[in-house]
């Protein structure tokens, strides 16, 4: 019975078009009438039928619509609303730019966009925050790097991990239950030095999803969250270029068309140069990151386009020092004394490739995009002492293709399917020892490990009357590992019901499955954290959400308010069981335990994103817990970043065309450590010596202070008509210097040993110079 | 002509004649060294964690010939400092005397005495055969009034078959290494402790205050953890090659049929011991088999062999 609920529902959403009366169909891109870049979940509405539909991941819409006049009404936030009148006699294709709102102050572009934030409150999605490079590069930031990820872990349900650091924890969830996506390519180290910074450059970036429940069945292998982010695309119609220069690294990016109206590229690079600055003074920080960014994207009509994008960013520590011969003086005594080389390398990368075929059909009703990627992410530390060389390194690599379909049937149905394919090839702890090292430390290859997922999906968004609207679908997953096969039927669903002016309530049910795990310390943060998949005895992880909310607009006000109540269970999750050991050890399997997790909580989110003053204030009160059989005695314990509450405000206030003033205040309870707790003596077998030994509370019984923190960035920017654009940040980070977190740790004062909690970041400033033209 | 030295134009010129992102690294010096010294590092906040209830420590030995060696200390504070701080005076306070200790096998009781003049240690007369038979430890210290107690099965003794010590040249350095051989028994699992060490440090650590070794360098050689669940073949024979040459003549080898609690327990200090991995190891609290106490009861008779380093025969 359970194979055919697939079959049945997927027969559903196609028959509804067979009961589709006599209409034609308008189909098009919706576009950045600036740079051509596409626009997704722009709303295209007539407002004589009051039908509508929102643009999808290539910007693309379709609407069929009676044979009847037509008032199109075009919006999008932050773009001006326009308005399209048309005779609907034949179906037609209609390719729309939106103008950004450069105005974004006058009233009457504010109400005509208000139509667009109105969707949020409108749709069936719940759990989700659309960021864009524009609305994010005003908030302050380390080291003025705008980022991304911080960015997000200011929102409600997405806590952080470690101050400053980009793991985002997710209701509850654990850092490698996100799926991040670059242009439809998993990205699976999202840190730079150590998290600090995040692996998206600002300038290469088109805008960014976070879904924390209520996931598309065209999402799946995490548990607790996907952020999709695009890539922008080259402007085929005319060059751009913006670049920024900080005190922690540069960027530069230009994009435009190689053959106008056809080919257009985009190519986008950022470095850091601290170790550049720090030469000058004569010290030794032989330590950058890059990242660069391309783009090629290629209309060979208005049915087909090809987008050619690539990643690649790296780490890179290269430490090399003569080590002084015997007495010191730099003069070698005889043949044999002439100092010592000592190399030591660290270096960490990603790489994404996607081809992307977006085709549309005859009909217009139907949208296909069809992608071939490749993503790797590998580190190796090296070192080489006399004779001596060492190198670790470790290796996951994914081939895989989507095939999406989009078919538009009519404007109270949206449906998506598709097949995703998969290949995983894992290769952790690959040894390469030479000199006397390798005797203690044995070279090894490191086993192969491969897992191929593959699924199919698909989902109706249908709207059943002006107030209900309901999201269905299923994701048939599967994992093909040696000597196993796992399989998953994934049942979706979320639900809206409108009442009143502007007020919704939303509902929505998920299960998801995840087919690979990260392995990592429970208390120290190590860049090598390593991704293993499912085996015989590993089994995948496993998630049920429900998730209810209430969500309101505000029009007069353009705020949005939403409150969102989860319960998220998980299975399978796993963790090492204690006393393991962590470095060079291949031996997974034996090290790891299978548990089981919960997480509850409330979002409220209030959120205005148009006029001078913009910003959000989010709140989260959560809990989230684990049961190992192995751990903690089996009983339950707190999660380790099991953050009670969560408060986040952050205002952007444009004085004036010129200067903007913006500020972040988060505070969030502190996150639980194990902290030692006494010792004792023992002696060894032989009862030779005496070894002193750490007892520790239980598993992540403190709970640490909270923290809180207060960034200020101001802008100046020169005039607005003036064709090269540029502006200064002057930012500051944790104004009061408050420190936050991270381990508690006994230390001498001087007169007695005492606990205590050390921050990494106190008040940090930055000043930063962009440009555009 | 000769020109003229200009400081000016000769810095000039050599700006010129820089890389662009060297001129760029120039540029932003100043504002880098600016916010450097701006930079405040947060101050550390303090915070309490309850410490752990002192307990008594169990640890136990049975020396060869059959003599049980019970050491009994307490417990203490992390806030107390750490091995390279801890007095003297601070060391006898947590050392256990005066304490009533006791086993109990095969429906006997005697009681433990202390030895004279070296605190904690608890003996029982030499000659006990407490070979397959479940023994019990009791303690009491009347001092706190607490009361702690273990029960163990004690194991069959099992005898290493053959011990070498080897002493060879290779690429000019002198490697000392050992060979070992024993039988297992088929029929049930066993885990097996061995200890590589120098006779005279042992004789040394029963006859003086046992917490003077604290971090000391303490003449062990070589210790490794067995279990026939990694191997097929009943005689197990392996050849160790040692890290530091040995200065003794001679090398005793300490084999001990152990029971599977003292395996883990033994694996579990192990894993998490010396610097790196007590850095990067997750806590963990050692298993025990102590009611009410901490440490580890271990009541299984080990063998030991010397031997006296020769050449390598090839």
């Amino acid at each position: 019975m359970k194979s055919k609920i697939p079959i049945i529902l997927l027969l559903t959403c196609l028959c509804h078009n067979l009961l589709a009366q006599q209409t034609h169909t308008i189909s098009g891109y919706i576009t950045d009438s600036s740079n051509g870049e596409a626009l997704i979940g722009a709303t295209v509405f007539d407002n004589l039928s009051e039908k509508g539909t929102v643009t999808n991941y290539y910007g693309f819409y379709s609407i069929t619509l009676p044979e009847n006049p037509v008032e199109l009404r075009i919006s999008y936030i932050g773009y001006e609303t326009s308005i399209v009148a048309l005779q609907l006699d034949e179906n037609k294709e209609l390719n729309h730019p939106l103008q950004a709102s450069i105005g974004s102050l006058e009233d009457v572009v504010i109400s005509a966009e208000r139509f667009a934030t109105e969707e949020e409150v409108r749709s069936t999605q719940m759990g989700t925050i659309q960021l864009q490079p524009k609305e994010i590069e005003k908030i302050p930031a380390i080291g003025g790097e705008v980022d991304l990820i911080k960015v997000a872990q200011l929102m409600p349900g997405v806590s952080r991990g470690g101050e400053g650091g980009t793991g985002m924890y997710v209701r509850g969830g654990t850092d490698d239950q996100n799926l991040i996506l670059l242009d439809e390519a998993t990205v699976y180290n999202l840190g730079h030095l150590f998290g600090f910074f995040s692996v998206f450059n600002n300038d290469a970036i088109r805008d960014m999803t976070i879904i924390k429940g209520g996931f598309p069945a065209h999402y799946g292998g995490r548990l607790s969250s996907v952020m999709d982010v695009r890539m922008k695309e080259g402007d085929l119609e005319k060059w751009h270029g913006s670049g920024g220069i900080g005190i922690l690294s540069s960027r530069l990016s230009f994009d435009g068309p190689i053959i106008k109206d056809k080919l257009s590229i985009m190519a986008s690079g950022r470095r850091t140069y601290i170790d550049k600055v720090l030469d000058l003074t004569g010290a030794v920080l032989p330590y950058y990151f890059y990242d660069l960014n391309a783009k090629l994207t290629y209309k060979i009509s208005q049915r087909d386009r090809i987008f050619l994008s690539s990643y690649a960013g790296d780490d890179i520590l290269s430490f090399s020092e003569t080590v002084e011969n015997e007495d010191g003086d730099g003069v070698a005594n005889d043949a044999n004394d002439i100092g010592d080389e000592l190399n030591f390398g660290f270096e960490l990368g990603n790489i994404t490739t996607t081809l992307r075929w977006n085709h549309i059909y005859n009909q217009d009703k139907l949208f296909h995009n069809f992608t071939l990627f490749q993503t790797q992410f590998e580190y190796d530390i090296s070192g080489k002492f006399i004779d001596n060389s060492l190198l670790i390194k470790s290796r996951i690599r994914d081939l895989g293709m989507k095939a999406d379909w989009d078919y538009f049937p009519n404007p109270d149905n949206n449906i998506k399917f598709g097949l995703h394919a998969v290949a995983h090839f894992f290769r952790p702890n690959v040894v390469n020892t030479g000199g006397e090292i390798s005797e203690a430390l044995e070279s090894k290859e490191g086993e192969l490990l491969r897992n191929q997922e593959i699924s199919i999906y698909a989902n109706s968004d249908r709207k059943f009357n002006e107030q209900l609207s309901v999201n269905y679908g299923f994701r048939l997953s599967s994992s093909n590992v040696p000597g196993a096969f796992y399989g998953a039927l994934e049942p979706r669903l979320s639900a809206k019901y409108s009442f009143g002016d502007l007020n919704s309530v939303k509902f929505s049910y998920t299960y998801m499955k995840q087919y690979m795990h990260r392995v990592s310390s429970s208390s120290i943060a190590l860049p090598t954290d390593l991704w293993y998949p499912v085996t015989q005895s590993v089994k995948p992880q496993n998630s049920h959400q429900i998730a209810a909310g209430y969500f309101k607009g505000f029009k007069e006000k353009d705020v949005n308010l939403s409150v969102e109540f989860y319960y998220k269970t998980m299975d399978n999750l796993i963790e090492y069981r204690e006393g393991a050991r962590l470095l060079l050890n291949d031996n997974f399997e034996e090290e790891l335990l299978n548990g089981h997790g919960r997480a509850f909580g409330g979002e409220l989110l209030v959120r205005k994103k148009l006029g001078k003053f913009t910003g959000w204030l989010g709140y989260s009160l959560s809990k989230a817990n684990r049961t190992f059989a192995d751990l903690n005695d089996g009983a339950t314990y707190s999660a380790k970043y099991d953050r009670r509450h969560d408060v986040s405000m952050v205002a952007t206030f444009d004085i004036n065309p010129r200067f903007s003033f913006s500020s972040v205040w988060v505070m969030s309870s502190g996150s639980k450590f194990t902290a030692q707790n006494g010792q004792y003596f023992f002696p060894n077998t032989s009862f030779t010596g005496v070894d002193l030994i750490p007892t520790y509370t239980r598993r992540n019984a403190i709970t640490l202070a909270p923290s809180h923190r207060f960034d200020v960035n101001f802008i100046l920017r020169n005039k607005p008509h003036k064709k090269f654009r540029s502006e200064w940040h002057f930012g500051a980070y944790n104004f009061y210097n408050r420190s936050s977190p991270y381990q508690v740790r006994v230390e001498f004062d001087g007169l007695n040993y005492r606990y205590i909690q050390p921050g990494l970041f106190g008040f940090i400033p930055s000043i930063a110079w962009n440009f555009k033209f | 002509m000769k020109r003229k030295y200009h400081p000016i134009k000769s810095e000039i010129l050599k700006y010129s004649k820089r890389k662009p992102g060297q001129k760029l690294a120039l540029w932003l010096f100043p504002f880098a060294m600016l916010t450097i010294q701006l930079s405040c590092v947060p101050e550390d906040l303090l915070i309490e964690v309850a410490p752990a209830k002192p307990q008594m420590v169990i640890s136990s030995q049975v020396i060869p010939g059959g003599t049980m060696v019970v050491f009994v200390t307490r417990s203490f504070s992390a806030l107390e400092g750490n091995d390279d701080s801890l007095s003297s005076a601070f060391l006898d306070k947590i050392i256990v005397e005066n304490a009533e200790a006791s086993i109990t096998f095969n429906g006997t009781e005697e009681l433990l005495e202390p030895i004279e003049d070296v605190a904690g240690i608890y003996v029982s007369d030499s000659g006990l055969d407490f070979e397959n038979s479940e023994i019990r430890l009791d303690v009491f210290d009347p001092s706190t009034n607490e009361s702690i107690h273990a029960t163990t099965r004690v194991l069959p003794r099992i005898s290493p078959d053959s011990v070498a010590f080897f002493e060879h040249i290779e690429d000019k350095d002198t490697v000392h290494s050992i060979y070992f051989s024993f039988t297992d028994p088929q029929d049930i699992d066993n885990w097996y402790a061995l200890n590589v060490f120098d006779p005279e440090s042992f004789a040394e650590g029963i006859s003086s205050n046992p917490l003077s070794f604290v971090g000391e360098d303490n003449g062990t050689f070589y210790e490794e953890l067995i279990t026939d669940q990694l191997f097929e073949k009943p005689v197990f024979e392996k050849t160790i090659e040692l890290e530091e040459l040995i200065r003794s003549d001679t090398i005793a080898f300490l084999f001990t049929n152990i029971s599977e609690g003292y395996f883990r327990f033994l694996d579990s200090r192990q894993r998490t011991g010396g610097i790196i991995s007590s850095a990067t190891s997750e806590p963990i609290n050692h298993p025990t088999n102590i009611v009410g106490g901490l440490g580890y009861f271990n009541a299984q008779n080990p063998s030991v062999k010397f031997a006296s380093k020769t050449d390598q025969k090839d």
